[in-house]
């Protein structure tokens, strides 16, 4: 009994030395994170990897490109697949191009123009299952090479790969990460000067690519964008491109897009236009409508330019809807911006006639009646997986998703078939 | 699946307890014990409230508890408890141990502290939970007693951020962050038991 009423009275003392002693213990926090080792090669050993070969599973498909009866779908930085579409119903993957660090393209008659890293590559795909590497320009776009000066393939290094590799430090828990972020701090300004002009016929060999391209022909110009330049192309001799010129734009530039003797240029910030009516080799700038942070695929029409703006962790924005920009009337107030419409996730966009298709992220593709801008009417709602860009064109939809590409006839708006999947 | 793992043992425990209760029912009595804790550790001071529900048998409890833990991120820990009881008629010394899960549920402040690349939620992971120490119980009136009790408490959280980063040069990978926080904390508990 004495015992137990000794222990009784040291309990509290326990409990008030625990208390006292808490700073003895502490927390543990460890930090994993991955370190990742480049893997270099020279542009000389990266063109001796560019060949045809037989046709390849997609996996992770980028940008599409149509001319004539052939789709040209990019897998992202390893090359483009090639799929014979001279029956939409029935497409047939025939072939596949190893072009390592690829992700955009253009094709001018036979030839393709495609990115090889920072090298420009014009290949003749009169055959294409047997695609020839006909001129490189090399080093000619930088910014993919750690604006390397070079011009000596064997002197440009290009990371082509990581090895990664886990590392576990100690961490202070005392200072937790706090990434303050304000993604959408970019000022609205607004300054647009674009007058519509009469239409220019693109060149009638020229094929056509979805609205997330980084290339486009016009008549005889080969138009590239990079994270902040406009590069101009000659391509007269289409085998033969000549580089012409280097325009520098703001960063974070993403597409390109042209119409009517302009090139509207979709940046994270905004959209920029400029004109090559006057000199094709030089456009000149023409304007600009500024918006929060997004990305944002541009199009346009002899009225109206279409945006659509997409929030997400790469281009930091908040935003998902559909902007309408008149291309006849902007003030400082309204930005041009007459009529946004909220989405989803929308990625690319394509509109033939009345017809504006929005490729809407998981949402999938939405058809929309456009004859009235300010009151589009929905036709259609089609869920076909994360939708990311489209062509529309001759009464057939051409869409890329998460899980292939989709061919639909839209021939008849009040009854959208799939044609095929592949 | 981790939580399943963890929760199939101690819904076993329950299960046994209630068939044993049923069995014998005069060497097995339910008893609940419902505390309020102070945590302290490197992080500060902390609240905690359990109940945990189980059978006495003799000097030996064992049961399940729940409660709630606030101590860094909040939780719900879902424990088993054994308890032996030493000592005198109407006052006790006990020892306890506690060992379970804890489920992750951070408050919105937690949430936008501890937030991921580019605000990115942060995957915060359930984890273990453990928790051990002695006590000194008096019985007030019949079944009702009031205890006190030190002791050690301990839980772990995995947080995971995983991004894809695009450099300006080179392929874009995958970027996985990860922070396991091990959490340690001293505690006095005191509570009722009926």
């Amino acid at each position: 009994m004495k015992n137990l009423q000794l222990r009784r009275s040291c309990l509290p003392l326990i409990c008030l030395l625990i208390l006292l002693s808490a700073g003895c213990v502490k927390d543990r926090v460890t930090h994993t994170y991955t370190i990742n080792i480049p893997v270099l090669k020279t542009m000389t050993e990266i063109r001796s990897t560019i060949k045809s070969g037989p046709a390849a599973s997609f996996e992770n498909i980028g940008k599409m490109y149509i001319q004539g009866n052939y789709i040209f779908l990019n897998e992202k930085d390893k090359g483009i697949h090639i799929i014979d579409n001279s029956v939409p119903s029935k497409p047939r993957n025939i072939a596949f191009i190893n072009i390592p660090g690829n992700e955009d393209m253009a094709i001018k008659g036979s030839v393709l123009y495609a990115d090889v890293y920072c090298d420009l590559v014009a290949f003749d795909i009169s055959n294409p299952q047997n695609v020839i590497a006909k001129k490189f320009l090399t080093n000619i776009f930088p910014d993919r090479s750690g604006y390397n000066s070079s011009t000596n393939p064997d002197s440009i290094l290009i990371i082509t790969d990581w090895i990664s590799k886990d590392t576990t430090v100690n961490y202070d828990p005392n200072h937790p990460i706090y990434y303050s972020s304000c993604p959408n701090c970019a000022i609205p300004i607004s300054y647009f000067n674009v007058i519509s002009n009469a239409a220019v016929p693109a060149a009638s060999n020229s094929g056509t690519g979805g609205s997330m391209a980084r290339f486009t022909l016009v008549n005889n110009y080969l138009y590239t964008v990079t994270n902040s330049t406009l590069n101009s192309f000659n391509v007269s001799t289409p085998s033969d491109p000549v580089f012409s010129n280097r325009t520098g734009l703001d960063w974070n530039i993403e597409t390109i897009y042209p119409f009517d003797n302009k090139l509207y240029i979709g940046s994270t910030n905004g959209v920029y236009v400029y004109d090559i009516a006057s000199s094709p080799d030089n456009p000149v700038f023409d304007g600009a409508c500024m918006h929060l942070t997004s990305c944002d695929p541009v199009i346009a029409d002899d009225k109206y330019a279409y945006v659509t703006l997409s929030a997400g962790k790469i281009c930091n924005g908040i935003l998902n809807e559909l902007e309408i920009i008149d291309l006849n009337y902007w003030t400082v107030s309204s930005l041009g911006v007459i009529k946004t419409y909220s989405m989803t996730s929308p990625q690319g966009l394509s509109k033939d006639g009345n017809i504006l298709f929005i490729c809407d992220g998981k949402d999938g593709l939405k058809v929309y009646d456009a004859s009235n801008v300010m009151n589009l009417k929905l036709l259609a709602h089609i869920s076909n997986g994360n939708a990311l860009d489209l062509i529309a064109t001759d009464g057939i939809a051409t869409v890329i998703t998460t899980n292939g590409l989709f061919q639909y006839d839209y021939s008849d708006l009040t009854n959208i078939r799939l044609l095929s999947k592949l | 699946m981790r939580n399943r793992k963890h929760l199939f043992p101690i819904l076993g425990l329950l299960v046994i307890s209630s068939i044993c209760h049923a069995q014998n029912k005069a060497a097995w009595q339910f008893r609940s014990i419902n505390q309020l804790g102070l945590l302290e550790g490197e992080t500060g001071s902390a609240f905690q409230i359990q109940t945990i529900n189980g059978a006495q048998y003799k000097s030996w409890f064992g049961g399940i508890g729940i409660g709630l833990d606030y101590y860094r991120f909040r939780s719900i820990p879902l424990f088993a408890d054994f308890r032996k009881d030493f000592g005198g008629k109407n006052k006790f010394f006990f020892i306890y141990a506690d060992g379970g899960i804890h489920f992750s549920w951070l408050t919105d402040d937690q949430k936008r502290i501890y937030a991921g690349y580019n605000n990115g939620p942060n995957d915060f992971s359930n984890g273990f939970y453990m928790s051990a120490g002695i006590g000194y119980k008096i019985i007030l009136n019949g079944k009702l007693a009031f205890f006190i009790s030190p002791g050690y408490s301990y839980k772990k959280s995995e947080a995971k951020t995983t991004t894809t980063i695009c450099p300006f040069q080179g392929p874009c990978y995958i970027n996985t962050d990860r922070y396991d926080y091990n959490m340690s904390r001293l505690s006095v508990n005191a509570g009722i038991e009926f």
